[in-house]
């Protein structure tokens, strides 16, 4: 979002090269500046790492079962004990990393990129194509979060891929419907109306105009999503629909320990650590984002 | 107003035929015979035969869009083709349990969550700011099931204050609210978190917007700026969400339903979409889309009496 | 839950509000003596006994009916006269049918509604359900009397089952027992009720009837007074619908629960049964697990692959998701422990089929076939928690031998239609059937179509069984034709799952727990609930 605002302004305005330097120096420096937020960005970085160097970091293959060995206590040779296929938890977890970040981002470009253009579409313009545009999100609403994932997958068949997909189009009903509010208000205000008096182009006027004064609200919802999207992994896992087996994702992981709730709480506790720290540090640098982002704020 | 309401609902008749279409071409796409589901793993093809015979499953596709379109604009949803009991007979047994359910959620949500979102955006950057967002984050994070499954374990196996599952009876209102906690404290933890974050977020940019620093200037006492101007406006985006929250309630109840064995419209569709029940997923589907359509309706009517500035062309 | 309460609630008018929801009898639903037992599934898919086929249906329909003979309580390999007076007295005829004569007990009531009241059960009855249980259209069972006829005979009371050709007991008995097609639907009540609405009120003679159906929550039965055998010691049961297994556990230490569905999991088992005041129960009948391999699969259709395939499984892999004794290794496709006509360990091995794993011989034979590098296999599993976990550690144990499983979680009900569309070319099956000749008909027989997932087939053998009226004799084909499977690598018998129920220690069944073909402890008029 931010990159690409900031771009088409500098194209279509020509802005001086060093004006938008300095925007963008400002930008770091509030963001340097956002304690919570930098926590957020370096938990981010060691998840990532963790996910780049899971084969170099895992004590363990995470696909080698020993049945005959399941369900181990925590020990030495397995820090956070062994699952129900005998399998090493910890192991487990750290390759979970990849998936969880591939659904979590890559669900949540797909969904905002689908809502936005569809709400800030819709709420421009206006007339046919309002009542066109947002009777196709009303239609997509209209599908809960898990019977969406459950209908897509269920058709497409299942498949890491698929899940991102699924989860793509859950979410983006809930851009459109969180964009579309603010512009109806937004292209009534004096300085739309002023850009349009003085002849700027459509694009322009949302590129410049709109599109900055709902980043802030898009970015928070992304943060909240990219952790929705991690969960709901988990809740397709619950109902049986996440990602196939073996590949170790923590909702699969969650949904397994369960089970064994009253007496091994580690099974579920432990990846469900791992869901929280994630979700954690998205959510954190959403809001730092947003406060950096926001033109009102600085 | 009144003619604002019926284009609306007039608009609504083409979003529910597109629902009504999809849902019935979606759940045939999907591989997966309601007659091998109904009839279990042991029956001959023979008998799959002869049932699908029966629920007019042989029919072409045509034909059984027909009927069922027919059927619809009769108001019959029709059948399911498991119990052979009239779909909305079901649905019509579940809904109070599921609006019961989302009503207590959301009221739950609202009353922590928007009072804490305010605190913290006025106070933001305090310990209490911080404290807010790293518990509703927590609340973020669990899967609705796990929590279910936590509060039961503690609150139902071990202190046995609640019942651990089961819905009860609303001719017995006392018992009915005893197996409500625990589920609504589930679905309600999420959402709380949801508000919390939002309000939050909306009330930081009305604090910074223009005439609420403008009211500042001028010497306003803060707690009547908060009033009279920033509240004011942050009421639109708040709308906006608890209307996305609402239809995301009925629809997100689906695990906490389940975890606690209550009837519900969320866990009757999982059961249908299982037995490949068509007529039970679309009659669920037509009503979800109804709730909608009422719902997003209810939003927009009140964006236009706490925003005068929205104008519907 | 005390009554008082709800009393008390409706003295304040309160009643009132939920009187539409309300639809069951206070004074049943919430009696101290009612029983409730949680089944792992959300809802019942039909009360019809002759289509019940998921376990939640067949324990349910298995408290309202009766058949002619029944198991013995708690036993799966033992019959004794049930609506009958007596066990049937057997004729061979001179064309070479069987006629099978049954004495109907008098005074058997049936359960009354509104539009049919109680009355005595005749052999009409017993015509028009057996009638009703033959046909395609009105039962999935119908296909185990194809030949078979039915009717009255000269004395009072008197039914006559005739067999197209002379069976041993074992094929004939469970046909007319509480299973299935067996169990006997009263006519007048059926066709006041219609098809339709019998799936979900269902009547018949049993020790408890039908009283009213709360979709995905509850069936609630309650105590025929007048049943043949006495009054039941149960006010009634419920039978509860939770399908998460925590969630179930957690209901039974509430005290939400009497009874619930486990898990299938020795060590499990082991804990809830060291709880205080709880017991857990390990019983049968066993569910068998049992590969098939397609004989007729572009590379499966090479025997040394096969062979490969079956080298790299070990029983000890899959026996340990669950752990003895809940479950226990089998040593061909029909399981010797629950049934006639398998084979022991000892008798594999004499026979030259008790395959071990093997991972080095699996390889080997793999570069024989020409795949040194393995292959890739695309395999469908159900999401239900026993195929999961096999397929799970078959796709672990291939992918050792350096074949690759791409393993494809679907609803349960999709994952039983795309094998019929020979989706798998490794099939993963897990059931009890009755008897030897079941499970080679529908897997291993022209006749089983599109369960015949291996298109590997020993009719010959099965027939030869069949017409085989000594029962030693019959079981030796029986055990010929597992050999032939193995041989041909057609089928592998992997082990069979024990039922696991957890009951609190007040409860009392009535009887010794061995095996119970209806997948639940069994329970009727002499259960009981103390203290």
């Amino acid at each position: 979002m931010a990159t690409a605002t900031h771009a088409a302004g500098g194209n279509t305005a020509k802005l001086p090269n060093k004006q938008l330097i300095s925007q963008r120096q400002r930008a770091w420096r509030a963001f340097k500046r956002n304690k919570p937020a930098l926590v957020g960005a370096v938990m981010i970085i060691v998840l990532l790492l963790v996910a780049i160097f899971a084969p170099l970091i895992a004590p363990y293959d995470p696909l080698t079962q020993s049945v005959i060995n399941k369900f181990q206590p925590p020990s030495r040779a397995h820090w956070l004990g062994t699952d129900d296929y005998g399998r090493d938890v910890l192991s487990r977890i750290i390759w979970g990393t990849r998936v969880a970040l591939q659904v979590g981002v890559l669900s949540v470009i797909i969904g905002a990129v689908i809502g936005i253009t569809l709400g800030v579409t819709a709420g421009y313009f206006g007339g046919k194509i309002d009542a066109v545009l947002m009777r196709i999100v009303d239609i997509m609403l209209s599908f809960p979060d898990l019977i969406t994932g459950l209908l897509v997958m269920a058709v497409l068949g299942a498949g890491k891929t698929k899940l991102i997909l699924a989860i793509g189009l859950t979410i983006a009903p809930r851009f459109a419907r969180i964009a579309y509010g603010p512009v109806l208000g937004l292209k009534e205000k004096e300085f739309v109306e002023a850009a349009r008096a003085i002849g700027q182009s459509t694009p322009r006027i949302i590129n410049k105009h709109i599109l900055p004064n709902i980043a802030g609200e898009m970015i928070v919802l992304g943060s909240l999503w990219t952790a929705s999207a991690i969960r709901l992994e988990a809740s397709l896992s619950f109902i049986g629909l996440g990602v196939p087996p073996p590949t170790a994702t923590w909702g699969q992981m969650i949904r397994d320990g369960t089970v064994r709730l009253a007496d091994l709480p580690l099974l579920s506790l432990a990846p469900g650590t791992a869901l929280l720290i994630a979700v954690f540090a998205f959510n954190l640098v959403g809001d730092g984002l947003r406060d950096v982002l926001d033109p009102r704020a600085n | 107003m009144f003619r604002h309401i019926l284009r609306r609902l007039l608009l609504a008749i083409p979003t529910l035929w597109a629902v009504v279409t999809i849902i019935f071409l979606v759940v045939r796409v999907v591989p997966g015979d309601p007659a091998r589901a109904v009839l279990g793993d042991y029956a001959s093809e023979e008998t799959i035969a002869a049932y699908r015979e029966q629920m007019g499953l042989n029919d072409s596709l045509w034909v059984q869009y027909k009927n069922y379109i027919l059927g619809l604009l009769r108001g019959d949803l029709g059948d399911s083709l498991v119990s052979r009991t009239p779909a909305w007979d079901q649905i019509k047994s579940v809904l109070p349990h599921t609006l019961e359910l989302s009503l207590a959620a959301i009221l739950i949500a609202l009353c922590i969550g928007l009072p804490l979102g305010v605190i913290s955006a006025m106070k933001r950057n305090t310990m209490i700011d911080y404290t807010t967002r790293i518990v509703s984050l927590i609340g973020l994070s669990a899967p609705a099931f796990y929590i279910g499954l936590l509060l039961m374990y503690f609150f139902a196996a071990k202190l046995g204050w609640f019942p651990a599952i089961g819905a009860g009876d609303f001719s017995d209102p006392v018992d009915n609210l005893r197996r409500l906690v625990l589920p609504a404290i589930t679905l309600g933890m999420v959402e709380t978190a949801s508000v919390t974050r939002m309000t939050r977020s909306v009330m930081l940019n009305v604090l910074n917007d223009d005439y609420v620093r403008t009211a500042r200037a001028k010497g306003l006492v803060e707690s009547r700026v908060m009033r009279d101007h920033a509240l004011r406006s942050a009421m639109v985006p708040i709308v906006s969400l608890v209307g996305i929250f609402t239809i995301g309630l009925i629809g997100g109840s689906v695990l906490t339903e389940q975890v606690f064995g209550r009837p519900g419209l969320g866990s009757r569709l999982v059961g249908a979409t299982r037995q490949f029940d068509y007529n039970m997923i679309q009659a669920i589907m037509v009503v979800y889309a109804l709730i909608i359509v009422i719902v997003n309706i209810l939003v927009d009517l009140i964006y236009t009496w706490v925003d005068p500035r929205v104008r519907h062309s | 839950m005390p009554i008082s309460r709800r009393q008390f609630a409706q003295l304040l008018g309160m009643g009132a509000v939920g009187a539409a929801v309300a639809r069951v009898p206070a004074a049943f639903a919430q009696d101290a003596a009612t029983l409730r037992i949680a089944m792992n599934t959300s809802d019942i898919q039909t009360l019809d006994p002759h289509y019940a086929s998921g376990s939640q249906d067949r324990a349910t329909v298995d408290m309202i009916f009766n058949g002619l003979v029944r198991y013995v309580p708690g036993r799966s390999d033992a019959f004794e006269p049930d609506l009958a007076e007596a066990m049937p007295t057997v004729t061979v005829n001179d064309d070479g049918t069987q006629s099978w004569s049954f004495t109907l007990k008098s005074g058997v009531k049936t359960h009354g509604v509104d539009t049919a009241p109680s009355a005595d059960l005749t052999v009409d009855d017993l015509l028009f359900s057996f009638g009703k249980a033959s046909n395609a259209d009105s039962s999935a069972y119908a296909g185990d009397y194809a030949g078979w006829t039915f009717a009255a005979g000269d004395g009072a009371n008197e039914f006559v089952v005739t067999t197209p050709t002379a069976l041993s007991e074992s094929l004939v008995l469970p046909k007319v027992a509480n299973y299935s097609g067996g169990y006997i639907i009263p006519q007048a009540a059926y066709e006041a009720i219609g098809a339709d609405g019998f799936i979900t009120s269902p009547v018949g003679t049993g020790p408890f009837a039908f009283s009213a159906h709360n979709p995905q929550v509850d069936v609630q039965l309650v105590a025929f007074a007048d049943y043949f055998r006495g009054a039941p010691q149960l006010a009634g049961v419920n039978v509860v619908f939770q399908a998460d297994p925590t969630a179930r556990e957690l209901a039974l230490q509430s005290g939400d629960l009497d009874v619930i569905y486990g898990l299938s999991e020795a060590a499990w088992s082991d804990r809830m049964d060291a709880l205080d005041g709880y017991t857990s129960d390990v019983f049968g009948v066993g569910e068998q697990v049992f590969l098939n391999l397609n004989v007729e699969h572009e590379i499966l259709k090479d025997a040394k692959v096969r062979e490969a395939i079956i080298k790299a499984v070990s029983r000890d892999n899959h026996l340990a998701l669950s752990g003895e004794p809940v479950a226990q290794k089998t040593f061909s496709v029909v399981p010797a422990a629950l049934i006639p006509g398998g084979l022991t360990e000892e008798e594999a091995e004499a026979a030259g089929v008790n395959y071990q794993q093997d991972i080095e011989g699996a390889k080997a034979l793999l570069a024989e076939a020409g795949y040194a590098d393995g292959f890739e296999l695309d395999l469908v599993t159900s999401e239900q928690t026993a195929y999961r976990t096999n397929y799970e550690v078959l796709q672990e144990e291939l992918r050792q031998v350096g074949i690759t499983v791409n393993l494809e979680v679907v609803q349960h009900a999709t994952m039983h239609e795309l094998i019929r569309q020979d989706r798998n070319p490794i099939t993963i099956y897990i059931a009890f059937r009755p008897t030897a000749d079941t499970y080679l008909t529908q897997f291993f027989s022209t006749d089983g179509g599109v369960t015949n997932f291996s298109k590997f087939t020993v009719d010959d053998l099965r027939d030869q069984a069949r017409a085989e009226t000594d029962t030693e004799a019959q079981e030796e084909l029986w055990r010929q034709a597992d050999i032939a499977i193995a041989q041909a690598y057609a089928g592998f018998g992997i082990m069979f799952v024990n039922q696991v129920f957890v009951r609190k220690d007040t409860v009392e069944y009535g009887h010794e727990l061995v095996a119970v073909v209806q997948l639940y402890p069994g329970i009727d008029e002499t259960t009981t609930i103390s203290g």
